[in-house]
């Protein structure tokens, strides 16, 4: 490599246009993969560059939309394997596991927002029933009525 | 010399991960399912983003941790899409009895 670089004041125009062609070849070679190395970076860590903490704040936040839309009641198991995910992303974060700190975090958003889910379907499927329910207890009264009206009319009309 | 370095990569290339079929077929359940594909269009929507991740990741990556990972997330995002579709078949009936009250 010192004999590519060290030019030597005695050295013939033809050796030292030699020497310069290889220097400008180990530049173009050095600067192309210097360049690849840092194209190819994102692209092998893009996903586990990402920092733990928006996955931290993000599993948070869903947990505390999950409590409010009463996931705790009607989604217990899914809430509570939220809650031990996000714990555990906590402790492998303190354990300096980045990488596994994240995949639980996200893992604990993700519980939340089944847990949410499953409590609005429930939510929205008590409302439908109870309202099929209302419904029916309205028509049997009003059949009801109905029913004795008739039985009270029908003399009426016989006289 | 040259043939057995494209068959090489074309073998690594073709490397099956059965946590991505299982994950494809999750999606590709939900997809030709009706009454989710209609009522659940953006929670299927975002399976398929996730399932396109991990297979990226796969194909790209080959990092079997992290594709094990987002297809653990593909699947609860399926879930989550059959949850969306059950409430809202809820929600068109609660708008059928409505008249009727």
């Amino acid at each position: 490599m010192g004999t590519i670089f060290y030019i030597n004041l005695r050295m013939s125009p033809r050796a030292k246009a030699q020497q310069r062609f290889w220097m400008v070849i180990c530049l173009i070679f050095s600067a192309a993969f210097l360049s690849f190395g840092c194209s190819i970076l994102p692209l092998t860590s893009e996903r586990t560059a990402m920092p733990a903490v928006g996955a931290f704040s993000k599993a948070e936040l869903r947990l505390r939309t999950a409590a409010e839309a009463r996931a705790d009641e009607l989604a217990p198991m899914d809430l509570q394997r939220a809650k031990e995910k996000l714990e555990n992303a906590r402790r492998a974060m303190a354990a300096g596991k980045n990488t596994e700190a994240r995949r639980l975090a996200e893992a604990a958003e993700i519980e939340a927002e089944l847990a949410e889910a499953k409590a609005e379907a429930e939510i929205t499927r008590f409302a439908a029933e109870y309202i099929r329910r209302r419904g029916d207890v309205l028509r049997q009264e009003l059949e009801g009525d109905a029913r004795r009206g008739s039985a009270t009319d029908t003399p009426k009309n016989q006289w | 010399m040259l043939s057995l370095l494209a068959f090489l990569s074309a073998s690594c290339g073709a490397v099956h991960n059965p946590a991505l079929d299982r994950a494809r077929d999750a999606y590709e359940k939900l997809r030709r399912d009706p009454a989710v594909a209609g009522r659940a269009a953006v929670a299927l929507e975002k399976t398929r983003l996730t399932l396109e991740e991990a297979e990226r990741v796969w194909a790209e990556e080959k990092d079997a941790s992290e594709v094990e990972h987002l297809v653990y997330l593909t699947e609860k995002r399926a879930e989550i899409a059959l949850a969306t579709a059950r409430r809202r078949v809820a929600a068109d009936e609660i708008q059928q009895l409505k008249p009727q009250r």
